[in-house]
């Protein structure tokens, strides 16, 4: 005997005509299971249907989608021409420069910018790590150089993974949980308003404090273009709380 | 505000860069999608930033939605998976981390009025009950019995057949009914989870 499952739920919402009701009737009263489930069913609609809708919705929820759409629609442009200046600094090695913030007129092309956007974010893959990792300078050189022994060992095939997060494993404490995409977002954006160019590829992304302030870390892997293989790994350091500039150091690949 | 503007006309505004429109779009739809989050990750902080997600990615794939669905259908569908996003990320969230207060308080309703105190009380239960089942039983109850969305709808949104739907919403209302402990007889034997057919196990004579 076949249970009809899915007659079960319209005998439950009552949408049955009636000569299928009357088929489900004659079931239910051979099958002990099936009026079972009625009766159970039957209770959880009406519970669910009973529920109280939450007392307010947040404010803010379109805040990360507005922002993406309206900070990639002004800077994108500018931004696109200062990555080589800002790559070259880098691969000087160079410390704590301050570079100004871009101007923000420009172009209107939200296509483009929801495009960029996403490519900024890696898709899915990049996501913000809460960690309690308190860096500072030296830590910091310290993350690098660690960044750079564990991607060399993982190349030669030492390690099947790397592991969470670099800093972490540099200062000895535990590595944390990965936040949303609209955090992961709004890090992002807070970095590249500090460091202008904020070139090449963020692998890594962390929630970190830097001599006590809360700050974000993001690991770029920069190359010298032209399609060829990134040589170098900076760590850059911004405030949370008005994105300026901590730290910032670089290591040779 | 113009109300007789469709969800088409705002979204094709905002691929041309109206910010407005945008908004305007998100601000049509958040109550019900921020209600769905609640419901299925089960607390507000959460809730909160699936929410932002989902409307972020549905920012960054505007310029992919063809049409072929209803707008809300769309943004549900990334609601959906923003949801599932949570979760999976809350699973991996390492023990080793001090569990926060706000983890430890699910299905936040903000203050309860006073007339509505048993309403709010009944609301906690099935909310920790539904927390107890499976995810996809989860999904589809809140879109069917909380939402009150049609089957069609979901089966649009989740993009599976309407009798996987319909045989989810049974099995998720039974499995709700024994977490809260409602109903006859718990532990006599319930059909076997999809797929559909049922095992014809338990059959008595009349």
């Amino acid at each position: 005997v076949t249970h009809p499952i899915e007659l079960l739920t319209s005998y439950v919402d009552g949408t049955l005509k009636p000569a299928e009701r009357a088929s489900v009737d004659r079931h239910l009263s051979r099958c002990l299971t099936c009026r079972d489930e009625v009766t159970l069913a039957t209770g959880a609609r009406r519970a669910l249907r009973s529920m109280a809708s939450p007392s307010s919705t947040p404010a803010d929820l379109a805040v990360p989608a507005l922002a993406a759409m309206q900070e990639g629609a002004s800077s994108r442009p500018r931004w696109a021409r200062l990555l080589p200046i800002a790559a070259a600094a880098a691969v000087v090695g160079l410390l704590a420069i301050s570079i100004p913030r871009i101007g923000s007129d420009g172009g209107n092309d939200t296509r483009a910018a929801a495009e960029a956007d996403a490519a900024d974010a890696s898709a899915d893959d990049l996501r913000l790590l809460a960690t309690d990792t308190d860096l500072n300078p030296e830590s910091l050189e310290a993350a690098a150089e660690a960044y750079v022994s564990q991607r060399t060992a993982s190349q030669e095939g030492q390690t099947a993974e790397a592991a969470p997060n670099a800093s972490a494993a540099a200062s000895g404490s535990i590595p944390a949980r990965s936040l949303s995409a609209g955090k992961t977002a709004q890090a992002l954006r807070c970095l590249r308003s500090a460091f202008a160019g904020f070139p090449g590829q963020v692998t890594r992304l962390e929630r970190v404090t830097f001599e006590g302030s809360p700050a974000y870390l993001a690991y770029v892997l920069e190359g010298p273009g032209a399609g060829q293989p990134a040589d170098a790994v900076t760590l850059w350091v911004a405030s949370t709380t008005d994105c300026s500039i901590l730290s910032l150091t670089s290591a040779s690949l | 505000v113009n109300a007789a503007q469709s969800d088409e006309d705002l979204l094709r505004r905002s691929l041309d860069g109206d910010a407005a429109a945008f908004g305007l779009l998100i601000e049509r739809h958040q109550d019900r999608v921020y209600r769905v989050c609640l419901r299925i990750v089960g607390n507000a902080e959460d809730a909160r930033d699936a929410a932002q997600d989902a409307f972020l990615t549905a920012f960054r794939k505007l310029a992919q939605f063809r049409g072929d669905a209803a707008f809300a259908t769309w943004l549900h569908r990334i609601a959906v998976n923003s949801c599932y996003d949570s979760l999976r990320r809350k699973k991996r969230r390492p023990l080793l981390h001090p569990i926060r207060a706000e983890d430890e308080a699910p299905f936040e309703l903000g203050p309860p009025v006073a007339d509505h105190a048993e309403e709010v009380a009944g609301t906690l239960d099935v909310g920790r009950a539904l927390s107890e089942i499976r995810e996809d039983h989860r999904i589809v109850l809140v879109l069917a019995d909380v939402e009150d969305m049609a089957y069609e709808e979901i089966a649009a949104i989740l993009d599976v057949p309407i009798g996987t739907v319909k045989s989810r919403v049974h099995r998720g209302r039974v499995a709700l009914a024994e977490a809260l402990g409602i109903g006859p007889d718990a532990t006599r034997s319930r059909h076997a989870s999809e797929p559909t057919t049922g095992s014809g196990t338990s059959e008595e004579a009349p």
